[in-house]
C-alpha cells in the first residue's frame, strides 16, 4: 500500500528564491517593440546569468562571450517567446544550451579559481581567514560532485531558479530535482560538518 | 527508515555565498548593453523596410531571393521562411546550420604539421558577435595519456596550480589584418585535440588574415609543438540579406559553394506515435566528413506547446546493426525556428539506411484554465486542512483534489522569509496510454488573487510502486508569511502541465547514392 504520509514528508515546502518580478505578457511585448524596455529586461538578468554561466565555465572570457551570446539569442527570439510562460526558465534553457554548446568538447573543469579570492565583508582577519578555508573547502566538495549534480546547484543558487523551473531547463520533473538537490545538500553539510570536527 | 531532511540552512547560505560572489564587472555590462539595443534599434529598422514594396528596385538574383523570402514571409509565416533561408544557407561543418548573418567562412580547412603532430583550422566564422577559429590536432598523445600527463603536473605544481590552470587555457592567440590590425584570443572552447578560439569580429569587409597560436590550448607546457602559424583567406557564407559584395555571387555559386554542404531533405514520412498522433519529422539530413547532422522538428504539436530541454537524447542507427554517438556541434540543439539539430558521429560508408529514434518527449503544456474552489472558513490557520472534493480533467487525465493543508516554512534564501504554505493531498493519477503528467501549475492570476508578489511552487511526480498504471501528484505552494491565508471561498486555477509523451518516435531513412 502507498503511504502517502512518506510521500507528503518528503514533500516539504519548496525552497524557492523568491522571483518577485517575472516579466509579464505585456513587459515582453515592451521589450520586443522598445530598446528601452529591452534594456531594462537584460539588466534584470544580466547578473543571474552571468553568475550562472560562471559557475559553469569558471572562467571570465568565457562567461562574458557566453552571456553575450545569450542575450543575443534573446534579443532574436524574443518574438517567439510564449504568452503565460515561464521567462526564468525560457532564458535559463538558452543559457544551458549555449553552455552545453560550448563545452561539450570535453574541456576539463575546474573549480571556480576567482571565486576563492573574493573580498569577504568580515574585518576579523580570524573569522575571515576561516571563511576563506570554508570557501575553499566547499570549492573542493563541489569539485568533487558529477557535471549533472554540479549544475543543479549551479542553477539553484546561481541562478537562483525553483525547482520547477530547474526541472523545465534540464527535461526533469520537479520532484526528481528536488530530491536530488535535498540529497546533495545533505551530502555536502555532512562532509562539510566532517572536515570541521 | 526515517524521511526527516536535515537542516541545510548552513550549507544552503555557504553555497549561496560561493555562487553568488563572482558577478560581471560594470564595463562588460555597458558594453553588452549597448551593442544589444543597437541590435534591437537595427532589427526594428529593418523589420519597418521589409514592409516596403521592394518590386520597383534594381535587384541582382540574389537579392532577388531575399525578395522572395519576405514574401514568402507574409504568405507563409516566418518560422518556415527561416527554415527556407536555411536550406539555402546550409551547413557548415564543424559548427551547425548557419543563421542569417553576415558570415564569412574558410573555403576549405588548412594544416600545418610539426614533429608528427598535425593542427588543423577547420573553419572560421566571422560573425556580427565574435569571430570562432575551429582547430582540430591530430597525432597527439592518447586523449587518457593527456589527463595523466595533467594530473601528474597538477601534482607536481601543487601550489602554484590555482594561478596556473587558467593559463592552461589562455594562449596567446594572435590574428593580424592586412592592414596591421591585432586582435586577440578572448576564450577558448574546447579539448586540445579540438575546440574553437574565439576573437572579438572582425571588421567588414576583412577576409584575409595570419593566425598564431603560440600552444595547443588545454595541453600542459612542452607536451606538443609549439608556435603555429597559419595564413588564411575566407570567402563570404553566400547570404545574400546582408554579405556585401553578394552581387558578385550567382545563385549556381551559392550552391556550389565549397563550406555550403547543402542539407539533403528527407522524403521518408515520419512515424507518429501510435497513441496521440505526434510525431518527430525529419527536416534534413547533412551527411559532413566529420559529423551527420539531423534537422528535425515536432510535428502535429498543439499550438503553444514548449519542449522541455533544447536536447534530444536520440539514437541513431543504421541497417547494419551499428550505432553513432551523438557529438555536439556548436549549434546542435534547439534552434530558432523550434527544429532540433541533433549531430552524431559520421555514419559507415556501406550503410543503406538511418534510423532515429526518440523514446519520449517532455513537453510543458498549457490548456484552457480550470478552477476548483476551497472554502478556508473564517479563520483559517497554521495546520488546518480544508477538504476539496473536486476533480479536473487535463488531457483527457482525471486530478482529484482532496484537500489542503496549511502550513509555514522559510524559504531556502538570504532573507530566509517566512512563507504560508499550502500543500494539496491529490488522489494518484491514472496513467494514460502513451501520455503522463508531471506536474501541474497554477495560473499567474492566483498569485493576484491571493495578494503575493511572488509564490513559490513545487510539484512533480512519484511512482506508485504497486499499480504502474496510477502516479502520485504532488502539488505545493507559498507565499510570504505577511500576506495572511485566504478566507471563505477561494479559487484556484490551473492552467498548464508539464507531461512525457512516451514514443517511441521513430524515423527511418535511406541514404542517398548509398542503395
Amino acid at each position: 500500500m502507498l503511504n502517502r504520509e512518506k510521500i507528503m514528508t518528503r514533500l516539504t515546502i519548496p525552497k524557492t528564491q523568491p522571483d518577485a518580478g517575472l516579466p509579464d505578457a505585456t513587459i515582453i511585448r515592451q521589450a520586443i517593440k522598445d530598446p528601452a524596455k529591452f534594456s531594462a529586461l537584460y539588466r534584470q538578468y544580466v547578473t543571474k546569468v552571468y553568475r550562472y554561466i560562471y559557475a559553469r565555465v569558471s572562467n571570465h572570457a568565457d562567461a562574458e562571450d557566453l552571456t553575450s551570446q545569450v542575450f543575443e539569442v534573446v534579443l532574436k527570439r524574443l518574438p517567439t517567446f510564449r504568452k503565460g510562460g515561464n521567462f526564468n526558465a525560457w532564458l535559463f534553457t538558452i543559457a544551458r544550451n549555449k553552455i552545453v554548446d560550448s563545452y561539450r568538447a570535453q574541456r576539463p573543469v575546474v573549480p571556480l579559481e576567482a571565486i576563492q579570492n573574493v573580498p569577504l565583508n568580515d574585518s576579523d582577519p580570524f573569522k575571515q581567514l576561516a571563511q576563506e578555508e570554508t570557501r575553499a573547502r566547499l570549492g573542493e566538495l563541489l569539485h568533487e560532485l558529477t557535471q549533472d549534480q554540479q549544475e543543479l546547484l549551479q542553477l539553484r543558487f546561481a541562478a537562483e531558479l525553483s525547482f520547477a523551473e530547474i526541472g523545465m531547463v534540464t527535461g526533469k520533473s520537479e520532484a526528481a530535482v528536488k530530491m536530488s538537490v535535498y540529497r546533495l545538500l545533505d551530502k555536502l553539510q555532512e562532509k562539510m560538518e566532517k572536515s570541521d570536527e | 527508515m526515517s524521511n526527516e531532511r536535515k537542516n541545510t540552512h548552513e550549507i544552503e547560505k555557504q553555497l549561496g555565498e560561493y555562487y553568488q560572489a563572482g558577478g560581471p564587472s560594470e564595463p562588460f555590462m555597458d558594453t553588452l548593453e549597448s551593442r544589444l539595443v543597437q541590435a534591437h534599434q537595427g532589427s526594428t529598422q529593418k523589420q519597418s523596410r521589409a514592409r516596403k514594396p521592394l518590386f520597383f528596385r534594381p535587384a541582382y538574383t540574389p537579392a532577388f531571393i531575399v525578395l522572395l523570402a519576405l514574401l514568402i514571409v507574409v504568405v507563409i509565416g516566418p518560422k518556415e521562411v527561416i527554415a527556407q533561408v536555411q536550406a539555402l544557407l546550409g551547413y557548415v561543418p564543424g559548427y551547425g546550420f548557419v543563421e542569417i548573418d553576415d558570415i564569412r567562412v574558410l573555403p576549405s580547412p588548412v594544416s600545418q604539421t610539426q614533429d608528427g603532430v598535425t593542427m588543423t583550422i577547420k573553419q572560421v566564422l566571422v560573425k556580427e558577435e565574435n569571430t570562432y577559429i575551429v582547430y582540430s590536432v591530430d597525432g597527439l598523445p592518447s586523449k587518457e595519456q593527456i589527463y595523466e600527463d595533467l594530473n601528474a603536473f597538477i601534482l607536481e605544481h601543487a601550489e602554484e596550480w590555482p594561478e596556473m590552470q587558467a593559463g592552461l587555457w589562455d594562449t596567446q592567440t594572435v590574428v593580424t589584418l592586412e592592414d596591421g590590425t591585432v586582435y586577440e584570443q578572448t576564450g577558448v572552447s574546447g579539448a586540445p585535440w579540438a575546440g574553437y578560439f574565439i576573437l572579438p569580429p572582425f571588421p567588414r569587409g576583412t577576409l584575409n588574415f595570419t593566425l598564431d597560436v603560440d600552444r595547443i590550448p588545454g595541453l600542459i607546457p612542452n607536451n606538443a609543438p609549439k608556435n603555429w602559424y597559419f595564413e588564411l583567406s575566407l570567402e563570404y557564407l553566400p547570404n545574400p540579406a546582408t554579405a556585401p559584395g553578394i552581387e558578385d555571387f550567382s545563385v549556381e555559386q551559392l550552391q556550389l559553394n565549397p563550406n555550403m554542404l547543402t542539407p539533403i531533405p528527407v522524403d521518408q514520412p515520419s512515424q507518429p506515435d501510435p497513441n496521440y498522433g505526434f510525431a518527430l519529422d525529419l527536416v534534413d539530413v547533412v551527411y559532413a566528413e566529420g559529423e551527420v547532422a539531423l534537422r528535425v522538428r515536432f510535428a502535429n504539436v498543439p499550438e503553444g506547446w514548449m519542449p522541455m530541454g533544447a536536447y534530444l537524447d536520440g539514437r541513431l542507427t543504421d541497417d547494419l546493426g551499428n550505432e553513432y554517438s551523438i557529438i555536439y556541434a556548436p549549434a546542435s540543439g534547439l534552434q530558432p525556428d523550434g527544429s532540433v539539430v541533433v549531430t552524431f558521429e559520421p555514419v559507415s560508408p556501406e550503410a543503406k539506411s538511418l534510423t532515429f529514434s526518440v523514446v519520449d518527449l517532455f513537453f510543458f503544456a498549457p490548456f484552457e484554465r480550470q478552477t476548483i474552489t476551497v472554502n478556508f472558513g473564517d479563520s483559517p490557520q497554521v495546520g488546518d486542512r480544508f477538504p476539496i472534493d473536486q476533480t479536473i480533467t487535463v488531457f483527457g487525465t482525471p486530478i482529484h483534489f482532496a484537500s489542503v493543508q496549511l502550513g509555514q516554512d522559510q524559504a531556502h534564501t538570504a532573507e530566509q522569509t517566512l512563507l504560508n504554505t499550502y500543500e494539496f493531498e491529490i488522489d494518484p493519477v491514472p496513467v494514460q496510454e502513451g501520455l503522463s503528467i508531471q506536474s501541474i501549475g497554477l495560473a499567474d492570476e492566483v498569485l493576484a488573487n491571493l495578494g503575493a508578489n511572488f509564490v513559490t511552487a513545487a510539484g512533480g511526480v512519484f511512482g506508485v510502486p504497486e499499480n504502474p498504471n496510477f502516479s502520485t501528484l504532488n502539488l505545493s505552494f507559498g507565499i510570504p508569511a505577511t500576506v495572511p491565508f485566504p478566507t471563505g471561498n477561494f479559487d484556484l486555477i490551473f492552467n498548464n502541465v508539464q507531461l512525457l509523451l512516451k514514443g517511441p518516435y521513430t524515423i527511418t531513412w535511406e541514404i542517398a547514392g548509398n542503395q
